[in-house]
């Protein structure tokens, strides 16, 4: 019995299910020199090397990757590549934490992240009612969004509030029924007003962020969420905590 | 980086790297030849207040209820030694913390001692005794410190070390609740899953020792229990899994209903509890609580070599006299050995 069946670890911890869906577009490749792809890539490489020592993460989370560029790609972690969700079982694009050994992700094309999103409220959905069907002790999966553009439409033209107002109906419907949290991460010259149409009131400005902390903050919060009934409440932890984080960093970096 | 904090009479400290963040506070290693770390708590509710607060504890370290606390060795608490600000900034724009005791020299994160996977890699030789070690050490302490008139309020893993010997000690001395006599000084932190019922929701009743009883029970019901969460489960009745606190408030629990919950068939086994103490979960999570003394002399009583039993099959696998075979084969059976010990493919994550 592999430990997708069995559950993570020890089968009695509550599952707390992530879905990080990443910015893949043409902008991902700047700047030139030392273009924020390879940033990411090594961010992710490093941090899933690191999560092993992380005994809570470890027995509680299970990661699914999805991809944003011109395409909508999830990460089958054990045949280790980057697929098209139509036709992957959901229950196959979920890995626990300490199993991921993340993809290198290359950087080209248009930003279809309203796609992405949809995409990822419908295996978020699949997966959380797969596990409870299974009894287990699964909480809320947390969906986030980390875009360094704006979205676009399958041409590539610049999407508008009009155009997201429909899946961003959808994420409140989700988070409202329980179904899940939804936070957007923009870095470098991410369009901040239109990740405010998808995410009112979870929408993190990280510029000054590295990638690393930012997977820092994902897990982290995450992996806190309480009992709280209400997103909003998840929300304003999330953002406190980031805002905290901020503080201490600046605070180092003065010393530095 | 290398931040630079200054105690009120001018002494400085370097603080070098970041060692753990919680809920609040962030905690640093201190360049100093005694083993010392520090907290800096960037923004609390109230600035002033917390300042106080630090100070205060500061002061009570000399107070006879407090130094009867620390004493013995190693020390148990992580209490403020000194208040420090961070000297750039200056002014409002400083941050608060203190100075204390690095507890890393003598103990380890309580989670090595309670979660399986954990336990394995850096407790191995840990068995049911030093669970229940652990359980009378910590009723104990928190008995103690309720005699003092201290309430911890947010007791949870994260603030409490343990060490191979079962012995205990607790951090995060700063959010408790206390009096000087004049100002109380209120607990407010809350962790999910360790929040008792009357605390939890938007207008939380605030901590008291009975509130610190119940979470005590959890606690020790995770410790003998291999780590299981007393309010683990999936609802029998069928509804969806929300959360621990969820089934807590709904009165799903095994150890007071065992047909409220699902478990999966590896948890560990219901029976493996001698009746006194598994009596005592009923009473802690049925409505009346005991007390941290009578938590302290039961276990104690539990714990009495000629109360245990080492299976002949594994060294490791602790038990009761009143259970006539090992819960932990029966458990291993069902696919989870929670002693596993090193030399044991059984149980490996």
């Amino acid at each position: 019995m592999s430990t997708y069946e069995m559950g993570l670890a020890d089968g009695c911890e509550e599952r707390q299910p992530v879905v990080i869906l990443l910015d893949t577009s043409a902008s991902m490749g700047r700047p030139a020199e030392s273009p924020r792809i390879d940033e990411l890539n090594d961010a992710l490489a490093r941090w899933f090397d690191e999560v092993r020592s992380l005994s809570r993460l470890r027995s509680r989370v299970e990661v699914a990757l999805i991809t944003f560029d011109s395409r909508v790609r999830a990460y089958d972690a054990r045949a280790e590549s980057l697929v098209p969700v139509e036709g992957v079982a959901s229950d196959r694009l979920f890995a626990p934490v300490d199993e991921v050994r993340p993809p290198r992700l290359t950087a080209s094309g248009v930003t279809r992240l309203t796609e992405a999103v949809e995409t990822a409220l419908t295996l978020a959905r699949e997966r959380y009612r797969a596990l409870q069907g299974q009894r287990v002790q699964v909480r809320r999966p947390f969906l986030w969004v980390l875009t360094d553009g704006a979205p676009s439409d399958a041409e590539g033209q610049p999407q508008d509030a009009a155009a997201l107002a429909g899946t961003a109906r959808r994420l409140r419907q989700g988070e409202e029924q329980g179904e899940c949290i939804f936070q957007a991460v923009g870095v470098r010259g991410a369009d901040l007003p239109l990740l405010h149409v998808l995410a009112p009131k979870s929408t993190l400005m990280l510029d000054s962020y590295d990638f690393g902390q930012i997977l820092d903050l994902v897990f982290q919060s995450s992996d806190q969420l309480g009992a709280v009934q209400h997103a909003d409440d998840a929300h304003r932890q999330v953002a406190e905590r980031a805002a905290r984080q901020k503080r201490m960093d600046e605070l180092e970096r003065k010393f530095r | 980086m290398a931040i630079r904090v200054v105690s009120g009479r001018g002494h400085q400290w370097l603080l070098t790297e970041r060692i753990g963040s919680g809920s609040e506070g962030i905690v640093y290693a201190v360049d100093d030849p005694r083993a010392l770390v520090a907290k800096l708590v960037p923004d609390p509710p109230d600035r002033e207040a917390y300042r106080r607060r630090v100070e205060r504890l500061v002061r009570q370290r000399r107070e006879p209820r407090t130094v009867r606390l620390l004493s013995g060795s190693p020390t148990r608490l992580a209490w403020p030694m000194v208040p420090v600000r961070t000297v750039l900034g200056g002014g409002t724009d400083s941050i608060d913390g203190y100075v204390m005791r690095d507890m890393r020299l003598a103990y380890q994160p309580f989670t090595h001692l309670v979660s399986p996977a954990a336990r394995r890699a850096f407790l191995p030789g840990a068995t049911w005794a030093t669970a229940l070690a652990a359980a009378e050490a910590l009723a104990r302490l928190l008995a103690e410190l309720h005699a003092g008139g201290y309430v911890v309020g947010d007791l949870k893993p994260d603030n409490l070390w343990v060490d191979t010997q079962g012995r205990v000690g607790l951090a995060d001395v700063d959010s408790w609740q206390f009096t000087d006599g004049r100002e109380v000084f209120p607990g407010r932190m809350r962790t999910p899953g360790y929040t008792a019922p009357e605390r939890i929701g938007p207008v939380g009743a605030p901590p008291d020792s009975s509130s610190d009883d119940f979470v005590l029970a959890v606690l020790i019901h995770q410790l003998l229990m291999s780590g299981l969460h007393p309010f683990t489960g999936h609802p029998a009745d069928g509804g969806d899994y929300l959360s621990l606190d969820d089934n807590l408030l709904q009165g799903r629990c095994r150890a007071v209903d065992r047909t409220s919950v699902v478990l999966p068939r590896s948890a560990p086994p219901a029976d493996l509890l001698p009746r006194r103490l598994a009596s005592l979960f009923g009473d802690a999570f049925g409505g009346t609580r005991p007390h941290a003394w009578l938590w302290a002399e039961e276990l104690a009583v539990a714990r009495a070599a000629e109360r245990l039993t080492v299976c002949a099959v594994q060294k490791l696998h602790v038990y009761t006299i009143e259970r006539p075979w090992c819960p932990w084969c029966d458990q291993a059976e069902r696919g989870m050995d929670s002693y596993p010990g090193a030399d044991s493919a059984r149980g490996a994550p």
